[in-house]
C-alpha cells in the first residue's frame, strides 16, 4: 500500500487516539513559548492536567541535532529527566513547534549505575595488580626478617626488637594487601556454612567493646533464619567494620541495630543485576548516626575513600565488606540521610541445603609453641618464579630440616618430579611462566604420582583456583606473604595426613579388652578409630561430628542402651553410615529380636581381622590400605 | 540604558545544567559585556523563584524584557537560534 493511500484511509479520530495513546509526551508550542496542547502522556510526564498545561510559559524548545536532554519540574518538587524532539509545524494558522517528550529517568538511572559498577570493576583490577605485586615483595621481606630474627638469637638485644619492630610493619602491611584483595574479589576465601545466629551472638562482646557505651546495640536474629555459605572470617569483618562506622558517625550516643531476616527475591534487585533472585538472607546494620550526603555515597566503596579526619578510617572498611559481599554472590543496598542515619542491607543468598550436612563452627587457630620440624630424610619441591621469593622459601624449608629441591618453572618442576621419586610435597606458586600454571602443574604432578601432596600458595586467587569466586575445595593454598611458622606448620600437617583423608571408623564396645582388640585389627587395616564404651559416649561422639567416619563397629549388647537404637541414632546424624553390629547371638535370632536397618552388617562374636573386614566390605567400606591406590 | 538581564534557569549539577551554562558563557562573550547581566538560577537551591516564574523545564534561558518574556528550553547550543530569538541584531554585534 503506498503512503499516499495509507494517510487518506486514517481518519481523524484514529490520528486522535494515536497521540492519545502514544507513551512519549506530545506538546505544541506557540512562538512565544505557550503549551498549545498536551496529550495525555505529557500530563502524566509535566505532573499537570491539561488545562493547567495550556498556557504556561514553558519556552521555545530549541534542539540542536537529533535531540536536547532537559529536566521537567512538577510541581511539588518531583524531577524527570527527559529527551526532547521538535518539529515546526503549524497550529491554527500560526507557525508553532511541536515537541516530543520522553521520560529517561530510568534509563539515565541503570546508565549511571552501569558507570558506578565498571569504575568499581577498574578501581579492582588496579589495586589486585598492586596487591599481589606487593604480597610478592612482603613474602621476601617477612622471610629475611624472620631468618635473621633466629640467626641473631637472644644475645641481640637492641637488633631483636628492630627486627621486631620491622616485622610488625611488615606484618601490617600484608594485612593491608590482605584488605585490598579482598576489595577486589581476589582474596581466597573459605567458603562455610555458617549459622548467622550463632556466629553474631559470638560477636556481642567484641561489639559492645568496639562501640563503647555510649551506644545501644540491639541484635535481632530470627531463630529460623536461613543459613548463608561465606568465609566466616570475612563475615565478622565485614559486620565489625559496619560497627565501626556506625561508631565514628555516632560520636555521642546512638542505637546501633543488627537485625537479620529470611527474604524471597522474586527479581534480582541488586543495583547492577549481578545477583539472581531466589531465597536470601537480608542482613541489616542500621546507626542513628549522622548519615551521608548522595555524593559521598556515590564513592564510599571505593577503596581509600574516607570522610573521617586524622587517620582514624584506612578507607577500606566498606571496601572490604563491598568485596566480600560480591564475592559471595550477594549484593549491597545502602541507604542514608544526613542527620537521621544509615542502613546497610546484605543480601547473601540461602546456602544450598543437602541432606546430613551440618554448619560448621568457626574454628580457632591454635597456634602451637614451637614450628614443628622435618622427619629425617623429607623431601619438598619448590616451584617460583621469582627468584628473591624462591630463595627465602628453600631457605626456611632447610632451616627447618627439610631436604628441598627447587625449579622456577612447570617444566624443570616436572623433571625434577620425573627423577626424584623420594619428593614428598610439591610447593608451588599459583603464577608461573608459560602456559603451565600452578594449578595445571599440580593436576600433571598428581597424574605422575597420586599419592604427591600438594600445597600452592600465590599472592591472589586468580581465576584458576576460584570457581564461580569459591575456592576449589581440593585444592591446599596457603596465601602469601606467609610467615616462617605458618609454612613450617602446613606443611607439616600436610605431611602427616594420610592420603587419602583419614578413614575413621567409630567403636563402641563396653568389653574392655574386646574394644582393644578390634581397635588393633582396624589399625592394623588401616583405619584411625575412634573408642566408646557405652551409647551416650558413642552419641555425644558422633553429635559433635567425627570428621572422615567411614563406619561403626557396635556391639549390639550395651551397657545403657541397645546397640540398634545406637544405630538408629547414628544413622539418623550420618545417613546411609556402614555399621557392622557384633553379637553373640546367633544371626537369625538378632533379626526375629531388635530391628535392623539396611545396610547394617551383624558380625557373630568371636571373629577374627579377617571375618571384620569382610563383613565391613559387605556394608560398603573400602579398605584403606588395599584399596588406596 | 539599563543593563538588560537574561536568566538561566539550571537544575544542580546535571549535564545539561552545565552544557547550558557554557554555552551562556560563550554567548555572552560574543555580546560583549556592554548591556548585560546574567543571573544564574539553580531551581533546586531556589524554588521559589522557579515557581513565581512558572519554570516548568530545565534549562530555560528567560529573557525578560518590559514587553514580554521570550523564553528558550534546551542547552542553547544553538547560539544564532537563541541571538535571533532573543531579538538580538546579528549585524549591530558584528560591528563592536
Amino acid at each position: 500500500m503506498m503512503d499516499t493511500e495509507i494517510s487518506s484511509k486514517i481518519e481523524q479520530s484514529d490520528i486522535q487516539f494515536l497521540i492519545e495513546k502514544n507513551a512519549d509526551g506530545i506538546i505544541v508550542v506557540d512562538e512565544g513559548g505557550f503549551v498549545l496542547f498536551a496529550n495525555p502522556a505529557a500530563e502524566r510526564l509535566f505532573g499537570q492536567p491539561q488545562p493547567a498545561l495550556i498556557g504556561s510559559p514553558i519556552g521555545l524548545p530549541i534542539v540542536v541535532g537529533e535531540m536536547s536532554e532537559i529536566a521537567i519540574h512538577q510541581p511539588g518538587g518531583g524531577l524527570v529527566d527527559a529527551e526532547i524532539r521538535t518539529v515546526e509545524t503549524s497550529w491554527e494558522g500560526r507557525p508553532a513547534r511541536l515537541a516530543s517528550v520522553r521520560d529517561v529517568s530510568e534509563r539515565r538511572a541503570m546508565e549511571d549505575r552501569m558507570r558506578h559498577a565498571a569504575k568499581m570493576e577498574a578501581v579492582g583490577r588496579l589495586t589486585a595488580g598492586i596487591a599481589h605485586d606487593f604480597n610478592n615483595l612482603l613474602a621476601v621481606v617477612l622471610g629475611n626478617l624472620e631468618s635473621a630474627r633466629r640467626r641473631v638469637g637472644r644475645e641481640g638485644g637492641a637488633l631483636v626488637s628492630m627486627l621486631d619492630n620491622a616485622t610488625r610493619g611488615a606484618q601490617q602491611a600484608a594485612l593491608l594487601t590482605s584488605k585490598l584483595l579482598a576489595f577486589a574479589r581476589r582474596k581466597p576465601l573459605e567458603f562455610r556454612r555458617v549459622d548467622l545466629a550463632e556466629l553474631i551472638a559470638g560477636m556481642s562482646d567484641l561489639l559492645q567493646r568496639t562501640l563503647g557505651e555510649g551506644i545501644a546495640v540491639r541484635t535481632e536474629i530470627p531463630p529460623q533464619l536461613w543459613e548463608v555459605e561465606v568465609d566466616p572470617t570475612e563475615l565478622e569483618s565485614a559486620i565489625l567494620n559496619l560497627a565501626v562506622n556506625a561508631r565514628d558517625a555516632m560520636p555521642e550516643s546512638g542505637l546501633l541495630a543488627i537485625t537479620a531476616e529470611n527474604i524471597e527475591l522474586a527479581r534480582d534487585e541488586s543495583e547492577d543485576g549481578s545477583s539472581e533472585p531466589g531465597p536470601h538472607v537480608r542482613i541489616s546494620v542500621t546507626d542513628t548516626g549522622m548519615g551521608m550526603t548522595p555524593e559521598i555515597l556515590n564513592r564510599v566503596f571505593e577503596p581509600f575513600f574516607t570522610t573521617k579526619v586524622d587517620g582514624r578510617g584506612t578507607g577500606l572498611g566498606l571496601s572490604q565488606v563491598y568485596g566480600f559481599v560480591k564475592q559471595s554472590g550477594g549484593y549491597l543496598k545502602l541507604r542514608s540521610e544526613p542527620n537521621v542515619g544509615t542502613r546497610i542491607d546484605i543480601y547473601l543468598p540461602r546456602a544450598v541445603v543437602l541432606p546430613g550436612q551440618a554448619s560448621s563452627r568457626i574454628e580457632t587457630s591454635v597456634e602451637p609453641k614451637s614450628i614443628p620440624r622435618a622427619r629425617e630424610g623429607e623431601t619438598v619441591l619448590v616451584v617460583e618464579d621469582d627468584e628473591d621469593v624462591r630463595v627465602t622459601t628453600v631457605g626456611s624449608l632447610r632451616e627447618l630440616g627439610y631436604r628441598v629441591l627447587e625449579a622456577p618453572d612447570a617444566d624443570a618442576a616436572l623433571n625434577l618430579l620425573q627423577s626424584n621419586a623420594e619428593i614428598e610435597l610439591l610447593f608451588t606458586d599459583l603464577g608461573l611462566p608459560g602456559s603451565v600454571n600452578g594449578k595445571a602443574l599440580a593436576d600433571r604432578a598428581r597424574a605422575l604420582r597420586p599419592e604427591l601432596k600438594v600445597l600452592i600458595t600465590t599472592a591472589y586467587a586468580g581465576d584458576v583456583l576460584v570457581r564461580e569466586g569459591r575456592l576449589d575445595p581440593e585444592i591446599e593454598l596457603l596465601s602469601k606473604p606467609f610467615s616462617f611458622a605458618e609454612l613450617g606448620i602446613r606443611i607439616r600437617r600436610m605431611l602427616e595426613s594420610g592420603s587419602p583423608p583419614p578413614s575413621r571408623v567409630l567403636v563402641v564396645e563396653d568389653e574392655c579388652l574386646l574394644n582393644l582388640l578390634v581397635t588393633d585389627m582396624l589399625t592394623e587395616s588401616g583405619f584411625t578409630v575412634d573408642g566408646a564404651a557405652n551409647f551416650k559416649e558413642a552419641a555425644a561422639k558422633a553429635r559433635s561430628g567425627i570428621d572422615g567416619l567411614v563406619a561403626a563397629v557396635v556391639d549390639l549388647g550395651l551397657p545403657d542402651r541397645p546397640g540398634d537404637e545406637l544405630v538408629a541414632e547414628l544413622r539418623s546424624l550420618y545417613p546411609d553410615l556402614p555399621v557392622v553390629l557384633a553379637t553373640g547371638y546367633l544371626e537369625e535370632d538378632i533379626r526375629k529380636r531388635f530391628s535392623v536397618e539396611n545396610g547394617v552388617q551383624l558380625l557373630t562374636k568371636p571373629f577374627d581381622v579377617e571375618q571384620l573386614r569382610a563383613a565391613l566390605g559387605r556394608a560398603g567400606v573400602k579398605n584403606p590400605r588395599t584399596d588406596a591406590n | 540604558m539599563a543593563a538588560r538581564l537574561l536568566r538561566l534557569y539550571i537544575a544542580g549539577n546535571s549535564a545539561s545544567s552545565r552544557r547550558a551554562q557554557q554555552n551562556l558563557e560563550r554567548l555572552r562573550a560574543s555580546l560583549g559585556t556592554h548591556g548585560w547581566d546574567v543571573d544564574v538560577i539553580d531551581v533546586l537551591e531556589r524554588p521559589d523563584l522557579a515557581e513565581r516564574a512558572r519554570i516548568i523545564a530545565t534549562p530555560t534561558l528567560s529573557h525578560d524584557d518590559t514587553a514580554r518574556t521570550r523564553r528558550i528550553v534546551g542547552d542553547l547550543g544553538d547560539t544564532a537560534r537563541v541571538l535571533e530569538f532573543l531579538g538580538i541584531d546579528q549585524r549591530i554585534r558584528h560591528e563592536r
